[in-house]
């Protein structure tokens, strides 16, 4: 198992532009920062609808939850005037979806399991 | 007839990874399954992040895990020689509060390795480092009550 942590982002036309935020390898108290970065980066840089791509996840802990609070947070004002902008998680793999089902996380974020479904969805 | 493994590591965030193989290869020898291997590795690692960043933020530390393979359950043991702390006293997150409205998303670490495990206890040893031990059944079972209530979990 890698340590490190990949993050791609890019950008999907859906309805509406959706950043995808794709991450692979590891997000632990390492790597959560770096994650946030780059996030709150393409938030900055107008992204008001995010989805995070988490297929790529071979071990997510706490600093992961940590991670997506505060991006959630910061995304709650991101839109055009300080509107709600979007936040929703893609495929997570079964490491992420652990963390995010013992803590009920994934019920508070829309969760979807393919990439049309989730550009639909925002 | 159980098998005992340890590993040695600093109390620093470097050594995360290391604590995460050391679960993965020993507990997969001992037969665990890849989803309850993952539960116990997550475990460890939460309980490896509390004690580097809350108990022993100023660096120094060392931890020390201990494996033990019993044909019906794996126990990791930790001991460390950061300040003296009881994490399975520590009171659960409202997890009916929405993550949103969290004005810090603290607290989840502990939460993690309560409740990805079947067991946990806590000593301080007679040396005077903390020692928390999580039990992993091999398989789920309904025998909790009967088969488990007797466990010493205390270690040595």
């Amino acid at each position: 198992m890698d340590s490190n942590l990949r993050i791609a982002v890019f950008n999907e036309k859906g309805i509406v532009p959706v950043t995808v935020v794709h991450l692979t390898g590891v997000l632990d108290w390492k790597t959560h920062q770096n994650f946030e970065d780059k996030a709150f980066e393409a938030i900055a840089a107008g992204a008001d609808n995010l989805l995070i791509d988490m297929g790529g996840v071979d071990f997510m802990g706490s600093a992961g939850i940590r991670a997506l609070h505060a991006i959630a947070r910061r995304i709650r004002t991101a839109g055009p005037g300080g509107a709600t902008g979007r936040m929703a998680l893609l495929n997570p793999s079964e490491a992420a979806m652990r963390v995010l089902k013992t803590v009920g996380l994934d019920s508070y974020f829309g969760v979807h399991d393919n990439l049309a479904e989730a550009l639909k969805s925002f | 007839m159980s098998r005992t493994q340890q590993l040695e590591i600093a109390a620093d965030l470097d050594s995360l990874k290391q604590a995460r193989d050391f679960v993965k290869e020993t507990t997969q020898l001992a037969g665990l399954d890849e989803n309850r291997t993952g539960e116990l590795l997550l475990a460890v690692d939460e309980a490896v992040t509390n004690i580097v960043m809350h108990g022993c933020p100023q660096g120094g530390c060392t931890i020390q895990l201990e494996f033990e393979g019993e044909p019906d359950a794996c126990i990791i043991r930790i001991r460390d020689n950061a300040r003296l702390f009881d994490p399975t006293t520590k009171l659960d997150p409202d997890l009916a509060i929405s993550p949103l409205e969290r004005e810090t998303p603290g607290g989840f670490g502990v939460y993690l390795f309560k409740h990805l495990v079947d067991q946990t206890s806590y000593r301080t040893t007679p040396d005077g480092r903390n020692e928390l031990t999580l039990l992993k059944r091999m398989a789920e079972t309904n025998i909790s009550a009967a088969g488990f209530a007797d466990r010493e979990l205390d270690g040595e």
